[in-house]
């Protein structure tokens, strides 16, 4: 898809919806983040932090084990797990915290849902000399402490978000009202590709090197022009969009996999392109998970990074135009495709992205054996140790 | 539609501070909140509350008003229920329903105007609607008689103030503080907002709130130059007091202009 319109809408989702403090820092933070763009040396500021402090471009390995288990398609691994800070979440962090610092900001602030964001936003902050204030949900806290204890190491401040369902809907709640006091000095470092223009449209500009490198590695690695499919789990969908924004005008299938947690029937899920209608939440309309009156409702998913009851607006444009096609995995089958992948290949993978190899794995025999598959691995699954554990 | 514009301005010739009082609907629950809602009824404006979920513009006191609200099984029906009876009581009160914009979206714009309109609401407050985006919304609104109150901020600059001021159709919200509703007080800075947006608003009826928490507040934004004050939070934090000291508080602060 092309960019937003001058209103920030990707057809009819998008906007800003936020209250009229916001509104001007959010008109500098488009004008700045349109000068950065077309500032060569911006551009060259962040390839180097990319290549030499990220480690970029990743790897796009053939997964031959899994491949041979699932028994179909050749099924490859956009490896962002091995992106400095172990997710994708590095590359939008490093862009936004570049013209945090071109904009002047004394501080950062950011939400974090399974704590990836927020690591790399501390890791930004320390590698660039901002100070940065996490905010996230007091269950996430809990069930993602390792990577709590990262963001400390760093230098980062964290607010556990006790509001709400204490996860990351909150955590994004607590952030916007923070910038909304401090709408002058503040940069609102937002984590996926939500909230109010610009950033859907940043979010996804700095999230599209995994996409445009996949597409620039895959014709040497397999011998044609282009995979069948590219696969990506669904949050918020800042991996997802990235992955597929090179690939919009190719002939390839592009699915979004979302948490269907308990089941899509049970009422505890985050498949929000599945179950969701349109709304208006955290600055944008999109997609909602909402009940009769349009109360947002509670996501649920064994991966705090999937639980959100919204996605993105350029995703649920792509989904209406039929651009995208939507999938879930249910916690259990998340947990049985990292499993599998870890033993298939020695690679440990974040439960999220882990919902994006179950589908993989079941995509994979019906594309059948001439066909090549992508999945984004969007993290590493260490801070996913103590769920494994105790999940049977 | 010109009810509640009317009321103000009647309150300015008179030279005294025009008082609106904020409470959320079903708050404490759906069971207990008409006679708060009735003590209430003694502003000159009162704005009827509808719970939401993600209540992005208000401080601690009215999270936690709204999610007990909503908990306790608090609904839009409810709210408009709760206008519905304040109307067939007060006869002339200018109300308005106030909430967030996924409520409103999500019955339609149309659809929930119409509503607003039939429970006998004079306007509608939408802190998450900028002008940019208020468009279907006042559409929807004009054509149910229904008035819009548009915000500006310390931070809005004079050409958004004036452009807010001109789509102003009940009358110009100004929040004294940046931030949220339910603050210590108002900040040393409240006189300086309220004098460049009301030279910026020109003779639009302008009111002021997001930390007006005693008559002394109300004193300080009225002869500053706005047409008076809105107090919320500090209202509800009297709950546990009953609804008599919640009373009190609002006639109190309705000396303020005096």
């Amino acid at each position: 898809m092309s960019d937003p319109d001058a209103a920030g809408y990707f057809d009819a989702y998008g906007g800003r919806w936020v209250g009229e403090t916001l509104v001007p820092a959010l008109q500098r933070v488009e004008a700045a983040f349109r000068s950065a763009r077309a500032d060569p040396a911006f551009g060259a500021e962040l390839a180097e932090l990319n290549q030499h402090y990220g480690g970029r471009p990743t790897p796009l390995t053939l997964a031959r084990r899994l491949t041979g288990h699932a028994g179909g398609a050749r099924i490859w691994l956009k490896r962002e797990d091995l992106v400095h800070g172990g997710a994708h979440k590095f590359n939008n962090v490093m862009g936004q915290a570049l013209l945090a610092k071109r904009m002047g900001a004394k501080r950062i602030i950011a939400e974090t849902g399974a704590g990836q964001h927020g690591v790399a936003a501390a890791m930004a902050g320390a590698v660039l000399g901002l100070p940065v204030e996490v905010y996230m949900g007091a269950k996430d806290v809990a069930r993602q402490a390792p990577n709590a204890q990262r963001m400390r190491l760093f230098g980062a401040t964290l607010h556990p978000v006790e509001q709400g369902s204490a996860t990351l809907k909150d955590a994004v709640n607590a952030a916007l009202r923070d910038w909304a006091a401090h709408p002058d000095d503040t940069y609102y470092l937002i984590g996926s590709v939500v909230g109010p223009h610009p950033f859907p449209w940043m979010v996804r500009t700095f999230q599209s090197v995994i996409g445009a490198e996949t597409r620039a590695q895959f014709p040497d690695r397999a011998g044609r022009p282009f995979p069948d499919a590219v696969v990506a789990c669904v949050g918020g969908g800042s991996n997802a969009i990235g992955s597929f924004s090179a690939f919009l005008d190719d002939p390839v299938a592009l699915v979004g996999v979302e948490a269907a947690g308990h089941g899509l029937d049970s009422g505890h899920h985050a498949a929000t392109a599945a179950r969701g209608s349109p709304g208006i939440l955290h600055g944008a309309r999109s997609l909602l998970l909402q009940d009769g009156d349009g109360q947002v409702v509670e996501a649920h998913s064994i991966s705090a990074g999937l639980d959100y009851p919204g996605i993105g607006p350029e995703l649920a444009a792509l989904r209406d135009r039929g651009r995208l096609r939507f999938a879930s995995a249910t916690d259990r089958e998340a947990v049985a495709a990292c499993r599998t992948l870890a033993r298939a290949e020695g690679i440990l993978a974040a439960l999220e992205s882990s919902h994006a190899v179950a589908e993989a794995i079941r995509l994979a025999p019906l594309l059948g054996k001439d066909a090549d598959l992508v999945v984004t691995l969007s993290g590493r699954g260490d801070k996913d140790l103590a769920t494994l554990e105790a999940t049977p | 539609m010109t009810r509640l514009r009317d009321a103000i301005l009647r309150a300015r010739a008179d030279g005294r501070a025009f008082l609106a009082a904020y409470w959320p609907a079903g708050y404490p629950s759906p069971a207990t909140d008409a006679a708060f809602l009735r003590a209430v009824a003694s502003a000159d404006l009162v704005e009827v509350g509808v719970p939401f979920s993600d209540p992005s513009a208000d401080g601690p006191v009215l999270q936690a008003a709204s999610r007990q609200a909503l908990d306790a099984g608090a609904t839009v029906q409810h709210a408009l229920d709760r206008v519905r009876d304040l109307r067939a009581e007060h006869a002339e009160l200018p109300l308005a329903l106030m909430t967030y914009a996924n409520l409103v979206h999500h019955s339609g714009w149309e659809g929930f105007a119409r509503r607003a309109a039939e429970a006998g609401a004079d306007a509608l407050i939408l802190p998450d609607v900028p002008m940019e985006e208020s468009g279907s919304i006042r559409a929807a609104l004009a054509d149910n008689g229904l008035a819009w109150v548009p915000f500006a901020s310390p931070v809005s600059g004079v050409s958004r103030v004036a452009a807010a001021a001109s789509q102003a159709t009940g009358f110009l919200y100004l929040t004294a503080n940046v931030g949220l509703t339910g603050q210590a007080g108002l900040p040393a800075t409240a006189e300086a907002t309220v004098r460049s947006t009301r030279a910026a608003c020109g003779d639009v009826p302008l009111l002021a709130g997001f930390g007006v928490r005693g008559a002394d507040d109300v004193r300080r934004l009225h002869r500053a130059g706005a047409d008076g004050a809105i107090v919320g939070s500090a209202l509800v934090e009297r709950a546990p007091e009953g609804p008599e000291a919640v009373g009190r508080l609002v006639r109190a602060l309705h000396g303020g202009g005096a």
